[in-house]
């Protein structure tokens, strides 16, 4: 009985259907955005500042009961110098985590000067911010000042550290949460499309 | 085919496989599959509504300066037929012959001449195929939903 039971999950896993959802990781160097990423991912943190590359790809698969979700994560490089590539990364987004860091007012900042080179290439696309780092004592910007500017924009909002792993898994909950709400949006109105 | 057009057309069959990968179904390009034959036959695209299985839609081009003619798409027709694709797409380029598109039209193929399509009308065309066979909408927006509920009781 139970193997007949293993049998259908295993067959029932197989031809489930996986749906993939890009998200972009922006925001200033430094400001912990590939920490996040590795902490959501392999549950690891590491001190050492480590600069990223032009771009770092990885996936999440997350398994539901209907279908699978595959969260194709790009971590996009924070440092001058990248701005011509890193465009072409932005195509076909689903969904930006915006990031700055609690102690560095200018890296919230610069998130409009970020989000508008994602639109840019890729349209519209629904956004969370993270404010990270909110483990430093030495914090500059509030929960308040995060919050509304994540509200005027429309963005959802999370406070975070990679360090402590604070709201990491939530955050990204979160992103995956308006990409799906985004999607299923323009299938209603293509459906309506004359 | 200029190399710089072929580029173009490359350009699109990517752009479509990636709206498909998006969409959860399985997409590739430039595949080998193996028909019940036992022969491996080649396509520019192929697109699998989930994981192994027959191929839902497969896509190919073939080009010939003249016109192409239905000893020409024969080969695709056959190929078609050993792998039993569900729904076939041609590009032609430039264009095909009248006995051609008989030929396709009786065994059910999309067909886009480059002569009268643009380059951006493969990848609507080869998308909106696969979203026709590949359960429509209405099961992707079950799944999503039910996704979301799901998610809302871990948060």
């Amino acid at each position: 009985m139970i193997a007949i039971m293993v049998m259908i999950l295993c067959l029932n896993a197989m031809t489930k259907p996986v749906y993939a959802f890009k998200l972009v990781m922006l925001g200033e160097y430094a400001v912990g955005k590939t920490s996040l990423v590795k902490r959501y991912l392999y549950d690891s943190f590491s001190p050492e500042y480590y600069p990223t590359l032009n771009v770092n790809i990885s996936e999440k698969l997350l398994r539901f009961s209907k279908c699978d979700v595959r969260l194709v994560i790009w971590d996009v490089a924070g440092q001058e110098g990248f701005e011509g590539v890193r465009r072409s990364y932005f195509k076909n987004a689903d969904v930006a985590v915006l990031v700055y860091d609690v102690s560095r007012p200018e890296t919230l900042k610069s998130l409009d000067d970020w989000y508008a080179s994602l639109e840019d290439v890729a349209g519209y696309v629904p956004a969370v911010v993270a404010g990270n780092k909110v483990d430093l004592e030495e914090r500059l910007v509030d929960r308040e000042e995060g919050e509304g500017y994540a509200k005027i924009r429309g963005f959802d909002y999370v406070e975070t550290s990679a360090k402590t792993n604070l709201n990491v898994k939530e955050l990204f909950t979160r992103a995956l949460k308006s990409a799906i709400l985004n999607r299923l949006r323009a299938v209603k109105v293509s459906r309506w499309k004359p | 085919m200029t190399s710089a057009r072929l580029k173009l057309v490359e350009k699109a069959i990517i752009d479509a496989v990636e709206k498909c990968i998006r969409m959860g179904w399985d997409a590739a390009y430039n595949v080998s599959i193996e028909g019940e034959s036992g022969i491996p036959h080649k396509f520019l695209m192929v697109v699998w509504p989930s994981k192994g299985g027959k191929p839902d839609v497969v896509v190919d081009i073939i080009e010939e300066e003249a016109g192409v003619s239905e000893d020409d798409v024969l080969r695709f027709v056959v190929k078609c037929v050993d792998v039993d694709a569900r729904y076939k797409i041609l590009v032609a380029s430039p264009h095909l012959s009248w006995r051609a598109k008989l030929l396709l039209m009786g065994h059910d193929t999309k067909i886009i001449e480059l002569c009268r399509n643009n380059l951006s009308d493969i990848s609507l065309e080869i998308f909106e195929a696969a979203k026709e066979v590949c359960g429509g909408e209405g099961s992707r927006v079950d799944n999503l939903v039910s996704v979301l509920e799901e998610l809302r009781e871990l948060t």
